[in-house]
């Protein structure tokens, strides 16, 4: 039998030791960016977000009510939350990014000892994961 | 704090004793009860809802001494235990109609949303029924008339993974309005609800915090040294510490960041090569504190 739930678009494997709250809003932003999440798809409520994902309601309340802040989603009246064109950056995270955020990864791929190659690798491969070779 | 109990003892011959436990639920959280077989939980949860006196101490529940609970106090608290008698012979939609007699809260439309969710056939007799559906008709039956207070012994215990799912989506449906005190080895299935955990053992809680300052300070520790360690005089809060030549692995439950841990170590242990702390399941965390505490005998 057949029966209608609301289904959560994204997957949430918990990691131990990054705060539940950031891994559902950085499983729901690269939903948005991968394009598994379209604009104007709705969203789900907090309720069922916490039931499919396990979590406590008011983490998914509070997750949904960053991702509205941060015009990712957008609460409409009478119909629920619904998916937005992913907001522009800010100016700063662009250079954020690249510096601050690669000098980590760099750091971090010479203390396990992945050579340049493994990690070119590795992020091309991700990125046709997310972005589909674009 | 929706729970309170002070120096709470009920006292057994062999098993499952309470000797003076303090523990502290505070209002909407989701706490989970956890401890080894016989450390005393399923104990202290009869004692909240008055299915059993305390012999010394005392517990507060809503605010009101357990033992003076009236009937109507009894309407804002849902218990479910694995052990519950149900009028077997009932139909479950006659165990419906009864229960909805009984509580003036009950809430029919998330009743009927529960129970299209859970697809429970309503003319099968309880007595009947599979312990998966049993366990979601006593579930529906706590969740239906909206308690302030829910306290759920071993709720997941015995189910298959697909209605393990099912029972914690249906508890979570409606978690916001809740506290709930919950008990079950199946850490994994809890962890990313849980906002509160507190430790039992041998009667007694040990440990309760709030989910995230125990994550933050636990970790499991990999250390590799230039000399070989000596295990013994090492601080408490490194649980379960195990050395094999220049290799050791402990459970840090005092963890600020690495540079202090590289501190620790090296003022103790000498020059280190490597150290990995990584941080840990609220599973894995329970197995370290059961371990660690099961040595003490």
């Amino acid at each position: 039998m057949c029966h209608i739930t609301c289904v959560a678009p994204f997957r949430l494997t918990l990691t131990a030791g990054t705060p539940i709250f950031d891994q559902v809003v950085f499983a729901a932003t690269r939903a948005i960016l991968s394009g598994s999440l379209q604009p104007g798809q709705a969203f789900p409520s907090g309720r069922s977000l916490a039931a499919d994902l396990k979590i406590h309601p008011n983490t998914a309340h509070k997750a949904i009510q960053y991702l509205i802040q941060e015009r990712w989603l957008e609460a409409r009246p009478g119909i629920g939350t619904v998916v937005l064109e992913p907001p522009r950056a800010r100016p700063g995270d662009r250079q954020r990014l690249l510096n601050g955020e690669v000098e980590k990864l760099v750091v971090e791929a010479a203390r396990v000892g992945a050579d340049l190659p493994d990690v070119i690798d590795a992020i091309r491969a991700r990125w046709k994961a997310m972005r589909g070779g674009q | 704090m929706i729970v309170e109990t002070e120096n709470l003892t009920k006292k057994f011959w062999r098993h499952d004793a309470v000797l003076g436990a303090n523990l502290s639920v505070p209002q909407g959280s989701i706490c989970a009860l956890v401890g080894a077989n016989g450390a005393g939980k399923t104990t202290l949860m009869r004692v909240l809802v008055d299915v059993l006196g305390p012999d010394e101490g005392s517990a507060r529940v809503l605010g009101i001494d357990s033992r003076h609970l009236t009937p109507r106090d009894r309407l804002r608290i849902g218990y479910l235990t694995e052990s519950q008698k149900l009028p077997d012979r009932l139909s479950v939609a006659r165990y419906f109609d009864y229960l909805r007699a009984l509580y003036p809260t009950w809430d029919r439309s998330l009743e009927r949303q529960l129970r299209e969710r859970f697809q429970l056939p309503p003319k099968r007799p309880l007595g009947k029924l599979s312990h998966g559906m049993r366990v979601k008709t006593m579930l529906i039956g706590v969740l239906a008339f909206r308690p302030e207070l829910l306290i759920l012994d071993e709720p997941l215990s015995g189910l298959d993974p697909l209605v393990r799912d099912e029972v914690m989506a249906g508890l979570l449906l409606q978690a916001d309005e809740t506290t709930i005190l919950i008990s079950s080895h199946e850490l994994s299935e809890i962890e990313g609800c849980t906002t509160h955990v507190a430790f039992m053992v041998r009667g007694k809680v040990t440990l309760q915090e709030s989910m995230e300052s125990l994550a933050a300070r636990c970790r499991d520790v990999r250390v590799t040294l230039v000399h070989e360690p000596v295990v013994s005089g090492l601080p408490e809060s490194w649980l379960n510490p195990q050395a094999d030549g220049l290799q050791l692995r402990f459970v840090d439950t005092a963890f600020v960041d690495s540079t202090r841990l590289r501190e620790q170590v090296q003022r103790r242990l000498g020059a280190i090569h490597h150290l990995e702390p990584a941080p840990l399941s609220l599973r894995d965390i329970s197995k370290a504190l059961m371990r660690a505490t099961r040595q003490e005998v």
